[in-house]
């Protein structure tokens, strides 16, 4: 009861937040953060989930924005055109059927280049505008639009994520991800189930990329298809913790704080912090910051009685 | 360990693999004319020196069973030794081979030992999360010191004219050279001293190696850096030929990991005719489509190859 009232308040800071703040600095923080948790719990249901170290979010992210941003020009209003950019993320995953074929760490390799396939086929082909991308008008209340979009695609992110560790989707993909194999022989069909979590990331990618799209105004190939955004969501799930609803929260609130942080005080370098900070969590607890963090509470509390 | 048995089959892929570049070749030497000559050559030298790009993270991989993902940043940090000792030091660019083989050898060793050593425990992803983490890192900072600027020496020593009037430069062949004595000196290494043998050993069944009184976990960090030596070699030699900047390094892990997949694991001729094949589809792709192409096709390849043949070409002609 406690938690759920907290929540509420919580939500409601986030929804009053921008008009009570009012500076853009931190509306652009708050929705950096929103966008961010959207990316981490998103790839959470493939990676944490499913076990499947997917490095290619950014194909599914610099698609919907393209997708979102030439739709806008056809003439489509502004939520169809995100709901559209999710939508053909989605598809994008549909094509990318056949990389469940590779296993391991052929499958994550194969991944990271996915991103840079499509980063090249958007340069190369001259509809998506090449290198110069494309630019979209700016409107009024940008950022305030933006940032609600972001926080109504979050609930939504949220409300999947608690149906699917309810669901029977979830146990299939946890049983997927503890021992594939074994996970067939009780009757799982361990692609399609596969191939319904990517899906879902698509769609979840697909449809921030096109909010991102309005957000930044100017859509090109370098910032829209950059391997940041296959970096950003894998750390910050594996910092906080793979397979909890929690886990990518504070994992997100990490690295956006260390990010901040690091920026004003080292500058540029604040990437590098952010590599040996997941090279030392990997090493101290692999399992994330967030399971670590409520074990040792067991233990503290298990001391106390 | 029986010794590399040269059989039939393996002839016939190598025939199949010569007679391919020779078709593609005399076909595009009829659409394009004499530069397809130059094209191919350059392919071909370009191509060895993918070979020895190639056997270092091979090595690492057959032997952890983990891709090193910071691979291509590595490469690039021996790059950017032999430029630096070069350009500010005035040292032969050849010579400084040795500096760059040698640091990026104790710097394997440091990493092997205390970083990627003890995550291996977790089993497989750890590791491969931990080594995501060394290339960002490494990365980021060559980035930040170092500036985006692509930088490379260009070395030219003279060309050989070659018929229709195009010159192939003497550089090209020198480290198409350079990255067969490579691949040599790895072989001897791998067949006739006790690390070299050890490391075969620990490849091929961990836990009988340490049956027989082989120490896995030291042989790990050794071949963690012998990789990263041949990785800094290679990148002295790509510094010398191409020009480099310190993002591009997942560009090079992409052509690493494409070579490995049509020559298989650790198999040194492999790795050889992998990145030929690589080099030569490279080069006539950008002859074709445009320079843009280049950097694509490794990855259409290693996707294609992975879907159509997981095994790789040479599956069955292991070195370990």
């Amino acid at each position: 009861m406690v938690f759920y009232i907290f929540l509420l308040i919580v939500l409601l800071l986030l929804i009053v937040a921008p008009l009570v703040l009012g500076t853009v600095y931190w509306t652009t923080l708050l929705y950096t953060l929103l966008l961010h948790i959207i990316l981490a719990e998103s790839w959470n249901i493939i990676g944490g989930f499913g076990g499947q170290v997917f490095l290619g979010t950014a194909a599914f992210f610099g698609w919907g924005a393209y997708t979102s941003a030439m739709l806008y020009y056809a003439g489509v209003p502004f939520a169809a055109c995100i709901l559209l950019a999710g939508f053909s993320a989605a598809c994008l995953a549909f094509i990318l059927t056949p990389t469940f074929k590779l296993r391991g760490v052929y499958f994550v390799v194969g991944s990271l280049f996915i991103s840079e396939i499509m980063k090249t086929i958007v340069l190369t082909l001259p509809i998506f505008g090449g290198a110069a991308g494309i630019m979209l008008p700016v409107f009024r209340e940008r950022v305030l639009f933006t940032y609600y979009s972001a926080f109504l695609l979050m609930l939504v992110v949220f409300l999947i994520t608690l149906f699917i560790t309810r669901s029977k989707i979830g146990i299939a993909l946890r049983a997927i991800r503890d021992d594939q194999e074994a996970a067939e022989i009780f009757g799982i069909n361990s692609t399609m189930f596969k191939l319904l979590a990517l899906v879902i990331t698509s769609l979840l990618c697909g449809m921030a990329g096109g909010i991102h799209a309005f957000y930044m105004i100017y859509v090109e190939p370098h910032s829209f298809f950059s391997i940041s955004w296959n970096i950003i969501p894998v750390f910050t799930v594996l910092i906080g913790g793979t397979s909890t609803i929690m886990g990518p929260i504070i994992g997100t609130a990490i690295y956006t704080l260390l990010r901040e942080l690091f920026i004003f005080v080292t500058g540029e370098i604040y990437l590098t912090v952010l590599g040996a900070l997941l090279i030392v969590v990997m090493l101290i607890a692999p399992s994330g910051v967030y399971p670590a963090f409520t074990k040792a509470i067991h233990r503290v509390q298990k001391r106390i009685r | 360990m029986a010794p590399i048995t040269f059989r039939a089959t393996l002839w016939m892929v190598f025939l199949i693999v010569i007679a391919g570049i020779l078709i593609a070749s005399l076909a595009s030497y009829l659409v394009m004319g004499p530069v397809a000559l130059l094209v191919i050559l350059r392919g071909i030298c370009t191509g060895l020196f993918y070979g020895m790009l190639a056997i270092g993270l091979s090595l690492v991989f057959g032997v952890m069973k983990v891709i090193n993902i910071a691979h291509g940043e590595f490469i690039i940090l021996g790059a950017y030794i032999t430029y630096w000792l070069s350009t500010l030091f005035g040292l032969d660019p050849f010579a400084t081979l040795i500096f760059s083989a040698l640091a990026l050898f104790f710097l394997g060793l440091i990493i092997g030992r205390f970083v990627i050593s003890p995550a291996l425990k977790g089993g497989i992803d750890p590791p491969l999360i931990i080594s995501f983490g060394l290339s960002l890192c490494l990365a980021n900072l060559m980035r930040v010191y170092w500036t985006a600027t692509p930088r490379g020496l260009r070395l030219y020593l003279g060309g050989i004219p070659l018929p229709g009037g195009a010159t192939l430069s003497v550089t090209h062949l020198i480290v198409a050279a350079a990255a067969i004595i490579g691949l040599t000196l790895l072989h001897i290494f791998l067949s006739k001293t006790y690390p070299g043998k050890a490391l075969r050993a620990v490849s091929m069944d961990r836990e009988a190696a340490l049956l027989m009184g082989i120490s896995s976990s030291r042989i790990e960090t050794i071949a963690y850096a012998v990789g990263l030596l041949f990785a800094g070699v290679s990148g002295s030699l790509l510094s010398i030929v191409l020009s480099f900047d310190p993002t591009c390094g997942h560009i090079y892990l992409g052509k690493v990991m494409c070579v490995i997949v049509l020559g298989g694991v650790g198999y040194i001729p492999g790795a050889a005719a992998g990145g030929v094949i690589l080099g030569v589809a490279e080069a006539l792709g950008s002859l074709f489509f445009g320079d843009t192409v280049r950097d694509l096709v490794a990855f259409v390849i290693f996707l294609l190859i992975l879907l159509f043949k997981p095994t790789g070409l040479f599956a069955k002609y292991r070195a370990f």
